[in-house]
């Protein structure tokens, strides 16, 4: 649907290639936000093609985590420096496959 | 120059501007605002130099020339043509690459030039409130900086560049009495915006009282793990569900027993250089950030200071920078960047 959230099920899937940062969660959150107009009720974030994230990103991935509920909010795809920015905060957690 | 200087100005380039001129300035009234003349294009481009006036208005059929070639030169003229903008009245056939800013037909009244220039001058009003806002903020976040240090055991001196203008970072430090100790923080409140700006003055109160009560014994706050742990406890009662997650480290240096203590939340490492060896070696932390969860515990460590020069406490926006080469970056600077910087100088033996 947008340029960063599709949707697949009743899943909001966020993919952002290259850096992903202040400069583009304003547009991720404005696309979600559409996805959870149209239904959706959990997200995955996917990481496979992000080379880098601040914390911007673990502010907004965070709210989303409370806004789905836990159970509902997943990532994966993390390596290397997103990886290490999730593990630093223990939030590796989140990836699940 | 004349006393217009301070002053708001329009420069009116069109062969009779009288009727504008009354109009726009009975429109205008109490916006101080002040109208210069010229009859041609070429006087126009010569007064614009002389005043550099912010709005110009154009006649399109100008004695000498189009009003819209008036508005291509002015618009990439050396005397600051970009900065001002330019609107052109009386359009009825259209040229491409005029450079305005808005065309007004011939039809168009003069009711509705008024109401248009009063927007513009309004809207120029409110960003300049914005911007002074802006410059106050700034002012406030300099006064909060700690100022450096110089004892006879540690020197600490800091960095500190927001990524643009306001930071959602911010650290501080203090020495004890007998200056045995030195204790400090530092924290990032997640993203670099206006909101992580605002965010910052609770976060200093709250881990300074925390920092205070740990250095005083209390019971709750024995630890430095405990400091931010009553915190988390302390956001998730104020704001419950609406807590923004924050990064930080708490750290206590004990210069007479040679000791570092830390604690972090989410701040990925630090660096320590020691005696002798070339290169910093990074410490890692893993600790969830402030704000994530209710109830959740903090790892604090602790290490010998024994011949340790030097220890840098940075936010990633700093440490992500720290030894990368070109490759490794994907912009020169991406985050705030804060870091404090503890030279020790009777480190060893």
């Amino acid at each position: 649907m947008g340029r960063y959230v599709k949707i697949d099920k009743g899943t909001a899937i966020v993919a952002v290639d290259g850096g992903y940062d202040l400069c583009n969660t304003v547009s991720v959150n404005a696309e979600l936000e559409t996805a959870f107009q149209q239904g959706c009720t959990k997200v995955v974030v996917d990481f496979t093609n992000t080379t880098f994230i601040d914390s911007s990103v673990i502010r907004d991935c965070t709210k989303l985590r409370r806004k789905v509920k836990p159970e509902n909010f997943s990532a994966k795809g993390a390596k290397g420096k997103v990886l290490s920015a999730l593990k630093s905060a223990k939030l590796d957690a989140w990836l699940r496959s | 120059m004349n006393n217009t200087q301070n002053k708001e100005s329009i420069l009116l380039v069109m062969k009779e501007p009288g009727l504008i001129e009354t109009a726009l300035y009975e429109a205008l009234s109490g916006m101080e605002i002040h109208i210069f003349t010229a009859a041609t294009g070429v006087d126009g481009l010569s007064v614009y130099k002389d005043h550099l006036p912010c709005l110009v208005l154009v006649d399109n059929k100008l004695q000498d020339m189009m009003g819209m070639s008036f508005s291509a030169i002015l618009k990439d003229s050396m005397d600051g043509g970009t900065h001002c903008s330019v609107y052109i009245l009386g359009v009825n056939d259209f040229l491409q690459n005029s450079k305005a800013d808005f065309m007004f037909p011939s039809s168009a009244s003069m009711d509705m030039l008024c109401i248009q220039i009063k927007d513009y001058f309004d809207h120029r009003h409110v960003m300049a409130l914005h911007s002074d806002e802006i410059e106050r903020a700034k002012v406030r976040q300099n006064e909060r900086l700690p100022a450096p240090m110089d004892e006879d055991q540690f020197k600490v001196d800091i960095i500190y560049s927001p990524f643009n203008e306001l930071s959602g970072d911010g650290l501080d430090y203090w020495c004890g009495t007998d200056k045995e100790n030195l204790y400090g923080f530092l924290f990032d409140c997640t993203g670099h915006d206006i909101v992580s700006f605002t965010q910052t003055a609770e976060i200093r109160a709250l881990l300074k009282r925390g920092c205070k009560y740990f250095k005083m014994g209390m019971e709750q706050y024995k630890t430095l793990s405990d400091v931010l742990k009553c915190m988390n406890d302390d956001l998730f009662d104020l704001y419950q569900e609406d807590v923004i997650p924050t990064a930080a480290v708490v750290f206590a240096l004990d210069f007479k027993q040679k000791s570092l203590t830390y604690c972090s939340a989410a701040i990925p490492n630090f660096f320590i250089q020691y005696k002798d060896e070339m290169q910093m070696k990074e410490v890692i932390m893993e600790n969830y950030p402030i704000g994530y969860e209710p109830g959740v515990e903090f790892d604090e460590k602790k290490i010998s200071l024994e011949n340790v020069e030097k220890v840098i406490f940075s936010s990633d926006g700093f440490s992500e920078l720290l030894f990368e080469n070109s490759n490794g970056l994907v912009k020169a600077k991406h985050d705030d960047v804060s870091a404090i910087v503890i030279q020790i100088k009777q480190s060893c033996p």
